[in-house]
């Protein structure tokens, strides 16, 4: 049971949506400790690519799915978790949950997972620049 | 990527890195540009969650995340680090796969 307190989604309520049911400002640590808002009213002037981004996840659930086709998510995974950059996202995370507004958990997990999507897109980007050259 | 370092036993574990061990690593390099976004990669970063909030395929990731903790709290931190480290890698990979759509767009 200890260990459960001192886990990073301990407090972590069973609140799986479809939708998200609030539209109101969560404040999320950053790394320089100014501690900017991120809202989801800040509005959607970015290219939505909803639809790119669930056919994305979906290809990496197919391949995770398919033992014959390559997925290199253990390799991504392995660097991962001797980045300490990452560690740091996962303690940002882990002061997101502990804030007080307990009803915005699902935000701030996927803020988490929008940040790791984030630099997975510049890997991507990086990658197409060295093919193109 | 032969020629980068990868750790023997990551499985000991997944956050205790040592600078010595830490060599070349480009997921650590956009991670950083992530980290330090300035203002506009904020609200970029504010586009993605909400996108990825519309995608059923990342809520049935939400849900299995939220299965495997259950199960992962049951046992140790270090299953629960692991846990969210795949649900991370997965995020990741997804990333990287979709940019050759989003630039077309």
């Amino acid at each position: 049971m200890a260990n459960q307190k001192s886990s990073v989604f301990a407090s972590r309520k069973r609140t799986i949506r479809t939708k998200p049911a609030t539209t109101h400002k969560v404040t999320t640590p950053e790394g320089d400790g100014d501690g900017p808002i991120l809202s989801r009213s800040i509005g959607r002037p970015w290219l939505n690519h909803a639809s790119s981004i669930n056919s994305a996840l979906a290809e990496s659930a197919r391949r995770e799915d398919d033992a014959t086709a390559p997925d290199d998510v253990c390799t991504i995974l392995t660097y991962l978790s001797y980045s300490p950059k990452f560690r740091l996202l996962v303690e940002d995370l882990r002061k997101s949950l502990s804030l007080p507004s307990g009803d915005e958990e699902d935000w701030c997990t996927t803020l988490f997972a929008a940040r790791v999507y984030q630099a997975g897109l510049i890997a991507g980007r990086r990658e197409s620049a060295e093919v193109s050259r | 990527m032969s020629d980068r370092q990868t750790p023997e036993n990551p499985d000991e574990n997944p956050f205790i890195v040592s600078f010595f061990e830490w060599r070349d690593n480009t997921v650590d390099e956009n991670l950083r540009t992530v980290y330090r976004g300035d203002s506009s990669q904020r609200v970029t970063l504010v586009g993605i969650a909400r996108d990825l909030e519309d995608s059923p395929t990342y809520w049935r990731l939400m849900a299995k995340l939220t299965d495997a903790l259950d199960e992962a709290r049951k046992q140790s931190p270090h299953a629960e680090g692991k846990v969210l480290l795949a649900f991370a890698a997965r995020l990741y990979a997804a990333g990287s796969g979709a940019i050759s759509e989003v630039e077309t767009m």
